[in-house]
């Protein structure tokens, strides 16, 4: 279970500590905001290993392709960790950055994605 | 949890703010920012297993 008690403790403690390096010594509230975000992150992303075993018996049972199941979740952790550079780039003022960022992140999905619309093509073509 | 790094950090800023400011005020420019920039090394060396460990767990979660 997630101990929403402490997540929330560590976001406000990181988030006072942030605001008391405001005016002196800004960088450390950035590498505050940084250490927080990737403890933080890296413990709630174990949660959703269960959650992956329950999806992935599920589609098991529904007879689908595993490879399908396998591209899912691959984007899904190269959206989670687009989305980690991304706020950081953000927060610290780099918007620039943070844009090269999601651009990377959109080019490596669409490149997952390929073999998809291969195999959809093949289906159309199939099809007809 | 990992309380404890948020909490190093913080106590490195500190020392390292304070350290600053006594270095300016008796004309040590040059070892103040010396001082600044050791500070943020030291910072950086510390949140970068933070972020290696957080790109692992995120690669074996998601199967890369």
């Amino acid at each position: 279970m997630i101990n929403i008690v402490s997540v929330a403790g560590i976001c406000i403690i990181a988030a006072v500590l942030c605001k008391l390096f405001g005016s002196v010594g800004s960088e450390y509230s950035l590498y505050i905001k940084l250490a927080a975000a990737a403890a933080l992150m890296s413990a709630l992303i174990l949660f959703i290993s269960p959650v992956a075993e329950t999806v992935r018996s599920i589609y098991e049972r529904a007879g689908a392709d595993e490879e399908y199941l396998t591209i899912l979740f691959k984007s899904l952790g190269i959206c989670y960790i687009t989305q980690f550079a991304c706020d950081i780039c953000r927060d610290s003022g780099e918007s620039a950055l943070a844009s090269q960022a999601e651009l990377a992140g959109k080019l490596s999905l669409l490149i997952l994605a390929l073999p998809l619309f291969d195999s959809l093509s093949e289906i159309v073509s199939g099809l007809i | 949890m990992e309380l404890d790094l948020i909490f190093k950090i913080a106590g490195v800023g500190i020392i390292v703010t304070v350290l600053n400011l006594l270095l300016k005020k008796s004309d040590r420019d040059e070892y103040a920012l010396m001082v600044t920039i050791a500070g943020l090394i030291v910072v950086l060396a510390m949140i970068i297993n933070e972020i290696a460990e957080l790109f692992d767990t995120v690669k074996s979660v998601f199967g890369f």
